[in-house]
């Protein structure tokens, strides 16, 4: 990594470019795989309704950024990874999914086509086993640069998000859903995408390190009192009710991405590494389903089981809240394949107390993105 | 904490692990303070004792779970539980409004009375606050 341009505490701990901002908004920081982060600002279901309701802006600075360039970056990038990319045009956006040769996860990752090379976002989390992997496959002919550091990433999200940005950004009407463009903002050179990881419209505005305070400032000015700062606690609960993954937690190394629900990125018309042992495994069929759980009462958690109907272990739970917009506990994990039909009654164990649910179809939250 | 003022009420003992307990008599009615409803935040979803079970001193009598965090809460005495507020079940959230009140979680039939010597008061309390906010 680019380690001189990063900003640290004084444990060495990794500092996004809006640290102070985030302290003078007292926010509550925790340490979140080696960086210094914003959990909440004032409470987190406060937050995660004022992204539904009108918007809210995120620092998400520590996402991994990579650059890919070269003569072989398309071929490097289009075999690392199952989805395809042939087709994507410049400021087009795909998630992919990278795997090992027995089709096992080393992480999900954005892949977004700039005009010179392939700008890539990957998960903090995973960063070093990402980051080994790429390391060992990468061909001559194609540089990979770390660029975490240089470039901030703010996340402008809920239904108010473009009547805030439009009136500070030149044009944003052709910037459609998963495809970005170069834009002004309040004068600064971004590069905007309109996505998320919350099921709300609205965009990622990358900027120059040296530009996010302004940046995360005029975006605030401009929202006024329709926007609220939103840290990484409700970044999680409005990405569950969505039934996002979250890589590390939600797929992790023992993981394929078909028993993960990915197949629709996976494109069995191309070559990737991984395909072959995917291949087999699509034709005898999965040994667990990923699925959504909702609760009558209690909170599924990491790490708990999930029980049949006579209290048998038929799966285990890989993240969960309480979603705030439905007033129940919901939760993601794997079940054997029997059990992952939705509506099938199931119970989840906490603290050697079973708890009643049902098997739910994702989203949670629906009538979104 | 942003220094916002914590409320510690006098006539309460307190548990350095921010729980507080009303004695009436024989009986302990007991609930988590407003410093720890604070630091919890949204608290969501409430795990209790059942009427007739047994409690030692400093050991789980329940969860309060918040969006993020799941936290056991400790008992401040021994004693079996006679009574559970069975409204946090559907209203949780009684602990951030109103902690020392209506979010009371359970009283206990005391079995040892001289626990209490072991818990602070409210002016100590105090004092341990204002060492934490600083």
């Amino acid at each position: 990594m680019n380690s001189e341009t990063c900003n640290r505490g004084e444990t060495g701990i990794l500092r996004t470019p809006l640290y102070s901002t985030h302290i003078s908004l007292g926010a509550r920081m925790i340490e979140f795989h080696g960086w210094e982060m914003s959990v909440e600002y004032s409470d987190i279901i406060g937050e995660h309704k004022a992204v539904r309701g009108s918007a809210g802006l995120f620092d998400v600075s520590h996402m991994n950024k990579l650059n890919v360039r070269g003569d072989r970056a398309f071929d490097f990038l289009q075999n690392l990874s199952t989805n395809d990319i042939s087709k994507l045009p410049i400021n087009g956006m795909k998630y992919s999914v990278v795997c090992r040769d027995d089709g096992t996860i080393v992480d999900d990752i954005v892949i977004i086509r700039r005009e010179d090379h392939y700008f890539l976002v990957t998960n903090t989390s995973r960063k070093e086993i990402l980051m080994k992997w790429l390391e060992d496959h990468t061909p001559e002919g194609v540089g990979v640069e770390d660029v975490t550091c240089d470039i901030a990433t703010l996340a402008l999200q809920g239904p108010g998000s473009n009547d805030i940005l439009s009136s500070i950004s030149e044009d944003l009407d052709e910037i459609r859903f998963w495809s970005g463009a170069n834009r002004k903002v309040s004068g600064i050179d971004t590069y905007i995408t309109r996505s998320g990881y919350t099921g709300e419209d609205g965009f990622e505005i990358y900027s120059r390190s040296e530009d996010a305070m302004h940046l995360w400032q005029s975006i605030m000015d401009s929202g006024g009192k329709d926007i609220k700062p939103i840290g990484l606690g409700a970044r999680d609960t409005l990405r569950l009710e969505m039934g996002y993954i979250l890589s590390g937690l939600d797929i992790s190394d023992e993981n394929n991405p078909l028993e993960a629900g990915l197949e629709w990125a996976v494109k069995w018309s191309k070559d990737f590494t991984g395909k072959d042992a995917l291949l087999k495994i699509k034709e005898q069929g999965v040994e667990k389903k990923f699925a959504g759980i909702k609760l009558e009462r209690g909170i599924p958690r990491h790490g708990y089981d999930i029980v049949g109907s006579s209290g048998e272990k038929i799966g285990v739970v890989t993240s969960g809240t309480n979603s705030p917009m439905l007033g129940a506990g919901i939760g993601l994990g794997y079940v054997k394949p029997e059990y992952a039909l939705p509506d099938t009654k199931i119970g989840i164990v906490i603290r050697n107390k079973t708890y009643n649910g049902i098997v739910v179809k994702l989203p949670f939250l629906e009538g979104r993105k | 904490m942003n220094g916002s003022k914590m409320e510690v009420r006098d006539g309460l003992y307190y548990s350095e692990e921010h729980e507080w307990a009303r004695i009436e008599d024989n009986i302990a009615v007991i609930g988590i303070t407003d410093y720890a409803q604070k630091e919890l935040k949204n608290v969501v979803f409430v795990e209790l004792p059942k009427v007739g079970d047994k409690l030692t001193v400093q050991k789980d009598l329940g969860y309060v779970e918040s969006t993020k965090a799941v936290n056991a809460v400790l008992s401040p005495v021994s004693g079996e539980v006679i009574e559970v507020n069975s409204k946090l079940e559907e209203s949780p959230e009684l602990v951030n409004t109103d902690p020392y009140g209506e979010g009371w979680m359970v009283k206990v039939k005391m079995s040892n009375k001289s626990e209490l010597s072991e818990l602070f008061n409210g002016r100590e309390y105090s004092e341990l606050m204002d060492h934490l906010v600083k």
